[in-house]
This record gives structure tokens, sequence and C-alpha cells, in this order.
């Protein structure tokens, strides 16, 4: 009895996994393509299409991307195709990894990644291009990957650039200033921070205060760290925060240590969690692009492009502006948020 | 005489070490002592001291539990939604409790009644309570967070609850009978239940006191920072069970003390502080974490022998 | 563990002990056939393999850990440090990777026989051991490294990554050779009875001339090493030693022992069992990105599956028991 019981568990699974790894024989054409579920899609019929993105990690910014992927889903499903997303829990390239894999197998024919660290997603980037896979980068880039493409919001550099002499400004040139990233292998954090850096070099009455602070993308973290930081050098005249948890966490900082108007902050966050802090004055002003408008231009430079037409310099999309193509990197305008215009974004 | 018993008191190393590295740096460390800074210190301790005190009780039964700072999450987001939803502030901060609580008292039941290894349960429970916390909350953070909530959660406040808990709990376990039994199941189970206790309604009210605490931290960590959000406390349980193991908590059940595992959640917070305010890379920090660990867990192997000398 | 002895009087008609996660595991991979007819195919399966190359060597060595009744949680850290090692060496020594490959393995025994030393020599339980382990490694990889990564690694580490052969990608030749190596190890050999008699009784085992110190140690540096050739293949698929890599892999690879039927108690162990709960994993994390889903999702399903896999164990231990 007890035998038989097993031995039918036994047959079920081996029948499973036949099912599963066997059944390849006769493949994708008897199949019907699945209608029913958009994400489940093959490429069978020649003209669906699977664009798929891979954010850095789940979190605030990720979930506004998201709506742009969406919104560039339901335009592009007249024509055959769907656009989804994947997000690993933590900011970590194994994971990024293991979804190109994973949708090489799955015959996707676009990817567009924001990678974690450029130069480990390299190798995998190149095995997606030669399983004929298309790939491109956006919001983060791997200059020596295999992309076809670079979508960005602003330049990396620049855009420290222009943190920087805005606080720079804001500082009348002199004082001393902290720079809070959000971890140490992500591509564009490390270049926004070069960025401020290289826009600070100009101010000699500036000194930029080291070792960085991580905040591991982490808001408590961002606040605890911002506060002991005040703690270590009392001084700090000025803040520069490059990824989305770093201006709301310094800005709460700044608030409950009452050093709002004694600091000026500076940084890369979304207007809506930084709003507050802009309104009470402990944050001067963000910069930034609409993730989600990015998200959506990325998706469908990306279909024109598999369609057989590359992004065109100086191009207008209606709502986002003017594109601009500078050899592999199309960069799409940028905005600076202080609690002038910060109500009337919703993002 | 009076010797042999100082030396018999457990929370002794711990208390040492927390003083020794606590004068230092106020000679050595001028940021230290500024009363700001002191603040801080008390503030972070007070809310990782929250999440300690409950998972010492389960340790000191035997047993671990991994799911606090998961737990935490899920209550912060919990309370704080209901609260931007709405809900008066009065109600926010038992709704976070209760959500703790009803947390551990299934992690009890599981391992009660259904037997299943504390461990196995705990980090079942992690896993599946981030993965809820992170799918209904889509990821975004509460920053609506009513500002008397904000008020008990800031400054000094955190510190005076967690020794208010901190005290309440270690006279539970002195001058309480259900003090002894939690004692006693991490003694030694099979003999309490023998002599007729209830062993396991025991060991489930530990795991829910576990919870209550685990909820309450998490409204205050979400609170001090203006921020609920779905990764709150991530990776906490680690600094929750080293800070318990410094304050010299046997891992195997029987032995230990809440007022040490109180003293082990200030030392990691205090030496954290110092290591940041010296300018030494956070990347480093491991390091000296590590090596604090390593000396407690000396410190305990050399009791434990010490004890087996005294009682042969 | 009164239990277990009973089991034994019985085997004969007793279920194996892989059974929880056979049900399980042929559950997922039915519902995940019926509902992906499109990825019933090989290159799914090759996929699931690769992808679980570094959590399966680890839980190889994890799961003769926790048939001693301990645990290693520094798995993932040790395996973040040797890569680095790895990176450090070929890259900015010029080592050729003949040199490099055997001092990467090196370090990972090393770090793993301190471990066996704190917990068998001076007692201390092995969480924690491990843990300060877990805290240490990722400091040393973070400070040699500086916190940068290291890429323009040698061409034949990065070609071994994505090689295969006879149409299984090389790197899952790999895993399946360690978990065989260590199954036959735990099965057959000397040393794998005295870690199951030392999970079952320490007393007894000891007692009956067991050098139960030494076998625990020895377990310890075989979870070293097999984080170590972890962070070869991992370093090899990346391209890149990355001061981060092999974060939460002790996670993965624990839930893929206790998924596999190993109580953590210690005293019994199945390997094949362990290979069941890897692909288990495989299978939730494959279903989980077909159906277009977050993450977060295959956190949820691995509790499920985790307690599920448990309770089927449970069942079949009644069952044993009755009989």
């Amino acid at each position: 009895m007890k035998r038989s019981i097993g031995n039918i568990f036994m047959l079920a699974g081996v029948v499973a996994i036949a099912a599963l790894s066997g059944c390849g024989d006769k493949p994708d054409a008897g199949s019907p393509s699945s209608p029913t579920k958009d994400t489940g899609t093959s490429t069978t019929g020649g003209k669906s299409k699977r664009i798929v993105f891979v954010f850095k990690s789940a979190g605030q910014y990720s979930e506004v991307c998201k709506t742009g992927a969406m919104r560039a889903n339901d335009e592009l499903k007249a024509q055959g195709v769907t656009v989804d997303y994947f997000a690993p829990e933590k900011a970590e390239n194994a994971k990024q990894v293991q979804y190109i894999e994973q949708m090489i197998a799955a015959k996707a024919d676009a990817i567009i990644i924001s990678p974690n660290d450029a130069q480990a997603i390299v190798p995998v980037l190149k095995k997606a291009t030669d399983a004929g896979v298309k790939v491109y980068t956006w919001d983060s880039d791997a200059p020596t990957s295999a992309r076809r493409f670079y979508v960005a919001a602003s330049e990396d550099v620049k855009i420290g650039v222009d943190i920087a002499e805005s606080l720079a400004k804001d500082l009348g040139g002199k004082g001393k200033v902290a720079i809070m990233s959000g971890g140490r292998g992500a591509a564009n954090l490390n270049l926004h921070v070069q960025g401020v850096e290289e826009g600070l070099k100009k101010f000699p009455g500036i000194t930029v205060i080291k070792p960085y602070i991580y905040n591991d993308e982490d808001q408590n973290k961002a606040v605890d760290m911002a506060k002991a930081a005040f703690q270590k050098d009392p001084d700090i005249a000025g803040f520069a925060g490059v990824n989305s948890q770093a201006p709301p966490g310094i800005g709460e900082a700044v608030k409950q240590l009452g050093k709002t108007g004694k600091v000026k902050v500076w940084g890369l966050a979304l207007p809506s969690a930084t709003k507050d802090y802009l309104h009470h004055g402990d944050v001067s002003g963000v910069m930034l692009w609409d993730p989600a408008a990015l998200t959506y231009l990325t998706a469908i430079l990306v279909n024109d492009d598999l369609g057989g037409k590359a992004p065109q310099d100086g191009k207008e999309y209606p709502g986002i502006g003017k594109i601009s193509v500078k050899g592999p990197a199309v960069v799409m305008p940028g905005m600076t948020f202080t609690k002038d215009n910060v109500d009337k974004f919703n993002f | 005489m009076n010797f042999s018993k100082l030396k018999s008191v457990r929370e002794l190393p711990a208390l040492g070490l927390l003083l020794v590295s606590c004068l230092w740096l106020i000679f050595a460390l001028p940021s230290f002592r500024t009363a700001v800074n002191l603040g801080q210190v008390a503030q972070q301790a007070g809310l990782l001291g929250l999440l300690v005190c409950g998972e010492s009780l389960v340790i000191i039964t035997g047993g671990i539990d991994l799911s606090v700072g998961a737990t935490a999450a899920l209550c912060s987001c919990l309370a704080a939604s209901r609260m931007q939803a709405g809900w008066p502030w009065l109600i926010g901060i038992p709704l976070a409790i209760v959500a703790g609580g009803a947390v551990g008292y299934v992690n009890g039941v599981l391992i009660t009644v259904r037997k299943l290894p504390p461990i196995l349960t705990t980090l079942a429970m992690l896993l599946f309570l981030r993965a809820v916390t992170n799918i209904a909350t889509a990821s975004v953070p509460y920053n609506h967070i009513p500002e008397p909530i904000k008020a008990i959660a800031a400054g000094i406040w955190p510190f005076v609850t967690f020794l208010l808990l901190t005290a309440g709990l270690a006279v539970m376990m002195s001058q309480m009978k259900i003090g002894r039994r939690i004692v006693a199941v991490g003694a030694s189970e099979s003999s309490v239940r023998l002599s007729g206790v209830n062993t396991q309604a025991v060991l489930r009210l530990v795991y829910l006191l576990c919870g209550a605490c685990a909820g309450l931290a998490g409204l205050l960590m979400g609170a001090a920072s203006n921020s609920a959000q779905a990764n709150l406390a991530d990776g906490y349980e680690l600094d929750v069970i080293s800070a318990v193991v410094i304050g010299g908590v046997r891992l195997s059940g029987g032995e230990g003390s809440i007022i040490g595992a109180a003293l082990g959640a200030l030392i990691i917070v205090v030496m954290r502080n110092a290591l940041f305010l010296y300018g030494l890379p956070t990347e480093q920090y491991g390091l000296v974490i590590g090596a604090i660990i390593l000396i407690a867990a000396f410190a305990e192997q050399a009791r434990r022998s010490r004890d087996r000398v005294a009682t042969v | 563990m009164s239990s277990s002895a009973a089991v034994g009087q019985s085997k004969r008609r007793a279920m194996p002990a892989e059974t929880g996660v056979f049900v399980v595991l042929s559950v997922l991979c039915l519902a995940f056939a019926i509902r992906f007819p499109e990825a019933r195919n090989g290159a799914t399966v090759s996929v699931i393999l690769t992808n679980l190359a570094e959590i399966s060597i680890i839980a190889a060595g994890m799961t003769l850990v926790i048939a001693t009744g301990g645990i290693d949680v520094s798995v993932g850290s040790i395996a973040g440090l040797c890569g680095i090692v790895l990176g450090k060496l070929t890259v900015e020594k010029h080592m050729g990777l003949l040199i490099a490959l055997p001092l990467t393995l090196v370090i990972g025994s090393a770090c793993g026989w301190v471990n066996g030393t704190l917990i068998s020599r001076y007692k201390l339980p092995p969480i924690i051991a491990t843990l300060a382990m877990f805290s240490a490694a990722r400091a040393g990889a973070y400070v040699l490294s500086n916190g940068n990564s290291i890429s323009g690694l040698p061409d034949s580490l990065t070609n071994f990554g994505y090689g295969s052969a006879l149409g299984v990608p090389t790197v899952a030749w790999l895993a399946g050779a360690v978990l065989v190596t260590m199954g036959i190890l735990l099965k057959y050999s000397k040393f794998g009875r005295s870690i199951l008699s030392l999970g079952g009784n320490r007393e007894a085992s000891f007692l009956s001339g067991v050098p139960i110190g030494k076998v625990e140690t020895r377990v310890y540096v075989f979870s070293g090493l097999c984080a170590a050739i972890a962070a070869v293949v991992m370093t090899a698929r990346g391209a890149t030693a990355v001061p981060d890599a092999g974060k939460y892999l002790e996670l993965r690879a624990i839930t893929a022992v206790v998924v596999g039927g190993t109580p953590v108690i210690g005293g019994r162990a199945t390997m094949i069992g362990t290979m069941l709960g890897l692909v288990t994993i495989g299978v939730v994390q494959q279903g989980v990105v077909s159906f277009g889903k977050d993450v977060m999702w295959e956190m949820l399903v691995m509790a499920v599956v985790l307690l599920a896999a448990v309770e089927v164990d449970r069942w079949r231990l009644r069952r044993a028991l009755a009989a």
C-alpha cells in the first residue's frame, strides 16, 4: 500500500519531468501561441515581439519606470509588441545575469537593462547578442558591452556637474561638502559622483569630505548616516546626494537636526519623495528626468530600432522634448525641481 | 567571596566593554561626546534594542527568530498605510504591536504544533513577509506618518521606551513564574514538561512577545526616518542576534539575561557610530563587529568551562 | 530523534527521504509545463541548470555541514572574498590560472578551516563562528578590492563560464561533479558515516571512537572549498570579480538543502534530495520569470515550498512510525 503510493508519486514526477524536458521534439510549431497572457506570447508567429526591461532593483524609482513600460506596452500592443520588466529585490549583478539568461531561453526580441555592474554584465549581454537578442541599456550604461545604444537622461557625469554647480552657487562658492551615493558598484552613480567632484573643483573655496557615504539604497540608513555625518564634520555646509534615497534622507536629517537653511542640499531624486523637504527648505533642489517618460521613450526607440529605424538626433517626442544622439548615447532632456515647480509633477 | 560572586554576573563582560569603549571615546573623540551625537546613538540603540529585547527571550528558550526585521517592516508599513488612510494615530501603535504579535504567534504555532525547527520556520517567515510587504506596498514608502508618532520616535524617546521595556522584561524574568519557566524551557524542555508545565504555551508566548517587540520597533523605525517601507530593517536580524550574543546570552538557551542583551545592542550601536566618526569606510565595519562577536563567544566559552569545573 | 530509530527499523517499507521534495517538485513542474508549453524545451532546462551552478556547489558543502547538525552562513561572503582573490591574482599579479586557481581554493578552504577550528576546538556554536566569518570575509573582500570590481580576467576563465560540452553548460557539469562527489563521500566513505553519526549523536560517536573534532573541522573546510569553487564559477560567468558577489547565496543553499529533506538537526542527509531541492529553486525562479512576476513572488513561493516540503516529510515520518 505504502509502496504503491510512493510509486504513484515517482510516476507523477517522471511524467512531469518528461513533460518539462522531453517534449522538446515537438516544439513551437505545433503549439498555438498562448493568447491568454500578454507576457507569455512567444516569437513563433514572427509578428509578435517581446521587449523586456531589466531594472537595477525593486523600489520607488523602478515603480515609476514601470508605469512608463506599461504605457509603452498599451500603445504598442496593437503592433503585436509586449513590453514587460523584471526587478531584482536587491541591486545585485547576479540576479540580472540570471534574468538575461532566462530571457534568452524565452526568446525575447530585445533586452533593455540598467546594469548594476557595468563590467560584470558584459559577457551575458554578448551571449544574448550571439543568440539573436538585441540588447540596449537605459538609465545606466555598460560602455564596453554589445548594446546597440544607450538611452540616458542627461549624461551621467553632466548631471553630477549640474548638481555641483547649483550647490556651489547656493553656497556662495565656499564651504565643506559631503557626498552621499547608493552603492559602490553602480556605474551611473559613480559617474554622478565623479561629476560632482569635477564640478566642485572649479570652486577653490569648497572642500569635499572623504570617505563618501553610501546608503545602500536604504532610506532609513540615509537618514542615520546623514545625521552621523553632521556629527563627524559639524561644519558641513553643503550636501550632494546622487541616488534617489539620498536627498530625502539628507533632508530628513537636516530637518531633525534643525539645520534647515544652514545646510544646502542638492541632488538627484524623485520630486514626489522630496516634495515636503523642498517646501520646508531642507533641500534646495533636485534634478531628475521623468523616469516613466525615459522608460517609455526607450521602449519606443527600441521598438523603432527593431523595425530598422535608428534614433534620430533632434527628433521631438510629445511631452518629452527633443532627443539628442551623441555616438551610442541617446540623451533625453532633464529637469530641475525646486519648491516653485515641484507641485506640478506627480512622479 | 564577593569577588567570585561578581565574576559570575553574566552581563559583566558586556558592561565592561561598553564602559571602557564609551570612556575611551569620550576622551579621545570630541565629536562623540556632543549632546546631539549621544542623542543619536541613544535613538539608534533604542530602535535596535527593542528588537534585541524580543529576540533575547526567544534565544533564552533555545530558539531563534530570523524574521524580526521582516516583521518590523510589515508592521511599519501596515500601520503607516492605515494612518495615511486616515485612521487615528492612537490606533497605529496597538495595530503595529498586535500585528507583530500575530506574526510571532504564527511562528510559535508552527514551531510548537507543527514541530518545525525554529530556524526553518522563521526563515520561511522572513521570506514570506518580505515578499508580502514588497508586493502589497509596491515597494513605495509611506512618507506621511502622523506627528505624534514621529515625536515618540524622535530623540531620546525610543531609548526611554527601550529602557522601560528592558526593565519590564527583566522584572518578568527574575520575579515572575513565567520568567523562570522561559529560562527553564531553554535549559531543558523535557524536564520542564515532565514537571507539568505547558512548555508549548510558554514558547508560543515568547515568540508572540518577540513579534510584538518587532512590531513596535518597526513602527518607530519607520517614523524616525519618516519613511515606512518594505526594505526597512533589511539584514537587521544578524545585528540583533550579534547583540544578543555579545550580551552574554547562550545561543543554545537556558542562560542569559535581557539586560545583557540590551547592553549588547548598545555596544553595537556605539561601535558603529565610533567607526563612522573615525572616518572608517563602511565596508570595513564588518571586521570590527565580527571580532567583537568572536570575543563575546570566547568569553561565553570560558565561562562555560569554568562552570563545568565549578560543578565537578 | 526518537523517530529516526523507528524509521531505521522499518527502512524497507518507508518512503525515501526525498519524498517531500519530489512531490513538491513534481507538482511545480507539472504546473509549469502545462502553463507554459513553449518552455518545454532543452533551452529552458539548460538555463535552469546554468543559473543553479553556484548555489549547487555551495549546497553540496552545506549538506555536509547540516548533516553534522551545524550551519554555515559564511559561504556567500567566502565566495565573495575568493572571487576578489582570484581577480587580484590574475589581473594585478598577472599569475597564470594554474597558480591562481589553486591559491583561490586554498583561501576558501582556509576560511572554512578557521570556521571549523572555532567550532570543533573552541566549541563556538556554528551560527556564531560562521556569522563572524560572514562579516569578516565580506569586509576582507571590500578591503582587498577597495570596493571596486576587478575586470579584464583571462579569456580562458570567461570562456569556461560560457562554454558547454555535449550541449550542457560547462558550469553545470562542474556543479554536477561537485554534487556527485560530495554525495558519494557522504554515503560511501568512512568520513561520510562519521559525519552522520556525529550529527546523530555526538557523545555516542565520540565514545565509539569517531574523531569528532577532526571530522567537524574537515566538514567546514569542505564547505569553504565549495564556496571557493562557486566563486570561480561566479567570477567566470560574470567576467568580473565583484566584492558584493555571493550575497544571499547562503540563504538559497540552506533552503535547497532543507527543502531536499535533510533535517536541520543533523544525523541524516540526502544529496539526491539536495539536488531535487536545487532544481525546485530553479523551477520556481524560471516559473516566476515566465509568469512575468516580480522577484518578490519567488521569495513568496519559496517560503511556501519550504514549509510544504517539511510537511510532506513529517507525513512520511508519521506513516513510517505507524508501520
